[in-house]
This record gives C-alpha cells, structure tokens and sequence, in this order.
C-alpha cells in the first residue's frame, strides 16, 4: 500500500518535469525571439560590393554629360550607395545629381542632390535607399549635373578594369572600365520568418521525446536521459557541496577572499590596457570592454581546463574508496571555476556601462553563449582529466598548447592585424566563436546572426560528446593506474 | 520465501593486465609501441570468486598481505569493474574511509560533515536531521568548528567513523580499522559496531587481527592468491587459518 503511493506520487513528479520543461521552452523561446530580433530576419550582406580602386577621374560631369555605371545586385535589400568623387582642387559650382535605377523594373530606387560648392575631394556621396527587394536585379548609378565646364566635380573609375555583369556608359555609350563606388546592403534570412514553425516543431519534438521518456518509464526500459535525470538527482548535493568546496578553498587563506575573482580579471586588464592600448586602440572602440571580455572567458577557459585536468588524479584516495559516478570530479571541479567566471562578469558589466555603451535586450542573449561555453569546459575537461590519469605529460603538453591558443585568439588584438591566410584558422579555433559571440553582443548591442548559434552550439556540442565518449571508454581503468 | 542475500558474488575475476613497467609517459608509450616492445604478463587479483552473504552477516575476509582482499572489497562497492563474473548488492553501501580521504583539511569539521557525508551519499536533509549526533559521537565538541589541519589524527578518524556509522547502511565495508583514538573512542566505536550489526546492517570487514574477528563475524572467507580456500562458521576457518600459519 505504501510503496504504490509513493509510486504514484513519482510518477506525478516525472510529468510535472514535462511539463515545466515544456513551459521553460516556451518562455526561452519567447525571449529568444523577441531578445533577437531584426537579426533573425537580416543579415549584412556576404554580396556586398567594394568595388574597384579608381585610377582616374571620369571626365568632370558638365551640364550635358552623363555617367552611368550598371552593375548586378547579389543583395535582398540594397540599403546605401556610395561614390567617391574629385573637385579637381578647385572650386566647384551647381548642384550633382545621383540616382539610383533599377534597370529590370524600369524605376527610380533614389537619388541624391548635392551642392557641389561644399563637396570636398574624396567626399563620399551616399544613396540611402527604401528597403524594396532588389534581389538578382541590374541596377545603375547615374550621375549628371547642371554645373559649367571647368566648375563640375566627377567620380573615379579603373580605367582597365571591365567585370562581369557590369556596364559602365558615358552619356548612353558604352565604354570601357568599371565605376568607383560601395554598396551595403542585408539579406533575408530564412530563420526569421520561419521562426515560429521552426519553434513548434522542437516543441512538438520536445512532447513527443518526454512522451517516448514516460513510456520507457512505465515498461522500465533503459534510457540514457532518465538515467542521467536519476543520477542528477541523486548526486545534486554532492556536486553543491564539492563545488563550495572549490570555491572556499581558493581564496580561504587571502585577506579578499572571493573578491579576488572580481578584482583579478580587472587588473589583468588594466596591464594589458597599458601595455597595447597604444598599438591596437586606434582600431577598436571601446578597447576595454574588448580586452576585458575576452581576457574574462579565456580565463574560465584556461582555468577551467588546468583545474579540471587534475580532477580524477587529484582525487586518486577517494576514487579508490568509494564509489561516486567518476564524471561528478571534472564537471565540480568546471563548475566551481564558472561561479568565478560569474563573479567576474560584474566588472564587465561596470567597465562596459561606464565607458558608455549601452544595454540593450541583446544583453538577454548571454546566458546562451556562457551556457555554450560552459558545455564545451565540460568536454575538454573530461578528455584532458582522463589522459591526465593515463599520460602524465599531459599537463606540460597542455600547458603549450593553452599559451598557442591564446595567442591565436584575438583577446587582445584586433582580429584584423592577423595576415590574411592565417584568418581562415580562426574558424577553427573554439574560443574564437565564443569570444566573437560575446562582442558582438555586448559591445555592438545586437544579436549574431543565427549562423553563429549554430556555430556556437555545433562546437559545444560536439566537444562534449567526444569529451563523455573519452571518458566512458577509459573510466573503468582509471582504477589501475591511479 | 524471501530471499535474504544482500551481496552475491558470482565467479568474480579480475585480472590485472601489468606492463612489465608501467609506461607512466607519453613518449614511452609511443616509443614502446613503435619498438612493440609492450609486454603484459596478466596476474590474476582475483579467479572465479563465489560466495554469498545474507542480511545481518558479519563477514570476515582474511588471507595473506596480496592475497586480493581489498581488490574484492572494491570489487563489490563497485569501484572495481570485474573482467568476468558480477556482484549484484541490496541496499546502500557505505565504506568506512581511511584516515582523512575525502576530507579537506582546509575546511571546517563542520563542513567536512557536510562534505563527506555527500560523498557517502548521505542526503542533505538526512545530514542536517544527523547533524547534532554526529559532533556528539565523535566528541569533538567546539573544535568542530575549526580548520582539520588543526586536529590530531586520532580526532580526524574519530569524525570520520562517526560520519560513516550514523546511518545505518545496509552494507558497510571496513577495511582493517578499527582501532580509532583513544581507549575510550575505541570501546565506544566497538560497541557502536556491535549496535548497527544487531540492527541487521551486513558487514564486510577485512582484518589480519584474527582475535577481532573470532569476536565480531559469524562468517568467514579465507583467499589466497585470488582464490577462494574456505568459506564458512568463524571458528571452524580461523581455526584452519591458525593451523595452516604454525605448521
């Protein structure tokens, strides 16, 4: 009678999880779209067109004289063009004229009226455009002006240079090289507008899996997730109290104590500050909140990753002894590290507001990019902890490979200053995501676009699954060799 | 009819497979490997053990120094995998731990309850009901709330036995240490062991003291070299045992 109560009473239980898992979903999903915003829709365009470096100046663009450049746009929507111009250093008179035409649909786009008494050599003219769908359409610039022979501005062109899809005409003819200008633009995504498709077919995934879950449940086959829920649930207090052992121990004898975790990441930044703001802050805005965002996760990184390496030999007397799920010592020993990373987020966010940039609903996104960071720690720490036990050396051999990976990622350094065939490698580099996630949401106040979720999540994902994979291979050994 | 065995050991094997030097590093292991000059002779821990253990069983293990005691006691708690065979267990197993693992000696006697008593899968409302008893068994009184680099070691295991016999665990596994503090602890931790035994908890206790085990076991098992050489009435074997070590 007794025991089938309490049955029962679990069995409540496992649905009430359900439930709460569904409802969290939809909460995050909720916050997700709306915390993402304009970026799950749009993206800066990969067609963007820089165009070519002008060797000469057109001839001037005297009343009655008229360039056209046709060019064929990549882009969804079009949003500015911009042309370059010369004064032929002298002083100019009338008004120059820049339109924008769209050459498959036969209408205006834009245009633009410039004085040319104030252009100024090198000047800019800058188009901004309606946002009307332009995709895989030819478009032109057009440029005439109501200015005198000898008082009339004009644009640069590469007099060589003929590309594809693109006509360059003098007063209707053409001829010969390819016209100066920029175009920015973004394209559709289809994230976006699929969103809440997308939303309910992981919901309906997410019901199906926790219905699948409760029929395993009820024939008591095994399963991996209700295995691991059990787990969980049977070693959270261990895992609370190994991780406030960590965190206790590591600043018990110091004066500061945990402050230490807020004032360390702080005046690692304010040497390196000293040290290269001279040589890089004429390329980044905001030097500080750039160093110190990814001084902070590279530090969780490394951290994490020396810490955690030690987990398993560093526990060698309690392993042999007593039996606990051997994956509970590197996953602490991770955690205990981010409740520093936490810590030191709080000087972040004071340098970041006070060097005056502002926070904006992207902010809500960084859970995820921490969460993503956190799993990919777990993974490398339970590859590395587990090697430790077999190859000693493997603590040296990290100790090199650490100090590589932070030269190779841009922490201090703008990632331009990295010669261009060695770029490439930066998509390889795991840190780099996570850190270029972090900025952009911090520092440009926008959500990345959905590629790097991807991105960030496929990284993670993957390195914690070789990093479970390694580790329930060797687990039983370790036994042999501690 | 139930069925009150608690520990089933059925042909249990371990078998260590030994490099005939460890290779502890990297560049050794490759260069052994290149040169194939990886030997393993294989030394078996343990060969096709079985034996069976009912609730309330105080069981002695003896046998020589190497005689693969320990590797059965790690064997059932489950930290060892064996290569063949299985041992299948009832109930919630607790090992009494050696002095001072799985404390931290930078941390407060109280936390090290708290601590410990995690890792010997003690549940947190559990430990806060158990609290008071524990710090009173162990008589440690106000030091409980200082660093346990500053005890003796006769305090430390004071508070490790006392955590570890606060439940009353189905099984407990001890591996030859009894003798805990001083006189006054030790009558106290004997007769707090007689206690749980009573109360049905099943005992595995490993001891070359053979007096201890006369006085505590009902059964014993005798290994040597792996291998099971008698299994049976305490009085019978430890008699045997006597016999074998004076001839």
């Amino acid at each position: 009678m007794k025991t089938s109560r309490k049955k029962h009473n679990y069995q409540l239980n496992f649905i009430q999880g359900c439930c709460l898992i569904m409802l969290v979903y939809l909460l995050i999903a909720g916050i997700f779209y709306f915390a993402a915003g304009e970026q799950l829709y749009w993206r800066e365009s990969g067609a963007e067109l820089v165009s070519v470096e002008g060797d000469y100046a057109t001839p001037e663009l005297a009343d009655g004289f008229m360039v056209k450049q046709e060019f064929f746009c990549g882009m969804d929507r079009l949003q500015q063009v911009a042309v370059p111009v010369t004064t032929f250093a002298r002083k100019n008179s009338g008004a120059v004229t820049v339109q924008i035409y769209d050459e498959t649909v036969g209408a205006e786009l834009a245009s633009g009226v410039w004085d040319m008494q104030s252009i100024t050599e090198g000047q800019l003219l800058e188009c901004n455009l309606d946002e009307t769908s332009v995709w895989h359409h030819t478009l032109s610039i057009r440029m005439f002006s109501d200015g005198e022979t000898g008082a009339a501005i004009a644009p640069w062109f590469a007099s060589t240079v003929n590309q594809e899809d693109a006509q360059f005409y003098y007063n209707g003819e053409p001829v010969d090289g390819t016209l100066c200008f920029f175009t920015y633009g973004k394209d559709m995504i289809w994230t976006g507008f699929h969103y809440f498709q997308i939303a309910a077919v992981v919901f309906l995934c997410l019901m199906g899996g926790c219905m699948v879950l409760y029929y395993k449940r009820k024939k008591k086959k095994k399963s991996f997730l209700l295995n691991l829920a059990r787990l969980l649930r049977r070693y959270k207090f261990l895992i609370k109290q190994l991780v406030s052992r960590d965190f206790k121990i590591k600043y018990k004898r110091s004066m500061l104590g945990a402050l230490w975790s807020f004032v360390n990441p702080l005046l690692i930044m304010c040497v390196q500050y000293v040290v290269f703001s001279t040589i890089f802050k004429a390329d980044i805005e905001n030097y500080q909140v750039y160093l110190l965002s990814g001084i902070v996760l590279f530090n969780f990184f490394s951290e994490s990753s020396n810490v955690a390496m030690y987990a398993i030999s560093g526990n060698a007397n309690l392993i042999t002894k007593v039996y606990v799920p051997k994956y509970i010592y590197p996953v602490s020993k991770v955690l205990s590290t981010s409740v520093n990373l936490l810590i030191s987020l709080l000087p972040l966010v004071i340098i970041t507001i006070s060097s005056g940039v502002s926070v904006t609903k992207a902010w809500l996104l960084i859970p995820y990019d921490l969460f993503c960071l956190l799993l990919f720690c777990i993974g490398i720490a339970l590859i590395l902890s587990s090697a430790l036990v077999f190859f000693r050396d493997i603590q040296f051999i990290w100790s090199v490979l650490l100090m590589v990976l932070t030269y190779a990622t841009p922490v201090f350094y703008p990632e331009t200053i990295l010669p261009e065939g060695f770029r490439g490698t930066l998509m390889f580099n795991p840190m780099y995501h996570f850190i270029r996630f972090f900025r952009t949401l911090v520092m440009d106040g926008v959500s990345p676009e959905p590629r790097e979720y991807i991105q960030c999540a496929a990284i993670s994902v993957a390195v914690l699954a070789a990093g479970l994979f390694v580790f329930k291979r060797t687990q039983d050994k370790f036994i042999f060799y501690l | 009819m139930a069925d009150r065995t608690v520990v089933a050991v059925e042909h249990v094997t371990v078998r260590f497979r030994m490099a005939d030097d460890k290779v502890g590093t990297l560049k050794e292991f490759v260069i052994r490997l290149l040169t194939r000059k990886i030997k393993y002779h294989e030394f078996y821990a343990l060969n096709d053990v079985n034996f069976k253990v009912h609730k309330g069983d105080v069981l002695g293990i003896i046998g020589h120094n190497g005689a693969g005691k320990s590797t059965l006691l790690k064997v059932i708690s489950g930290i060892m995998k064996p290569a063949r065979g299985a041992v299948t267990t009832r109930g919630n197993i607790v090992p009494m731990l050696e002095l001072g693992s799985g404390f931290d000696f930078e941390m407060t006697g109280r936390e090290n309850i708290f601590l410990n008593g995690a890792i010997l899968g003690y549940s947190e409302e559990f430990l806060n009901g158990k609290y008071d008893e524990i710090v009173a068994f162990s008589g440690l009184g106000e030091f409980i709330e200082m660093p346990l680099r500053n005890y003796s070691s006769g305090m430390v295991m004071r508070l490790a036995f006392s955590i570890a016999t606060v439940v009353n665990p189905e099984i407990l596994i001890v591996d030859e240490i009894l003798a805990v503090g001083d006189a006054d602890f030790q009558e106290k931790s004997q007769k707090r062991m007689m206690e749980l035994m009573s109360g049905g908890t099943t005992v595995l206790f490993v001891s070359h003291t053979l007096s201890q085990i006369r006085k505590m076991c009902n059964k014993v098992l005798w290994i040597e070299h792996g291998q099971v050489v008698a299994f049976g009435k305490t009085k019978e074997i430890c008699d045997r045992y006597e016999g074998e070590k004076v001839s």
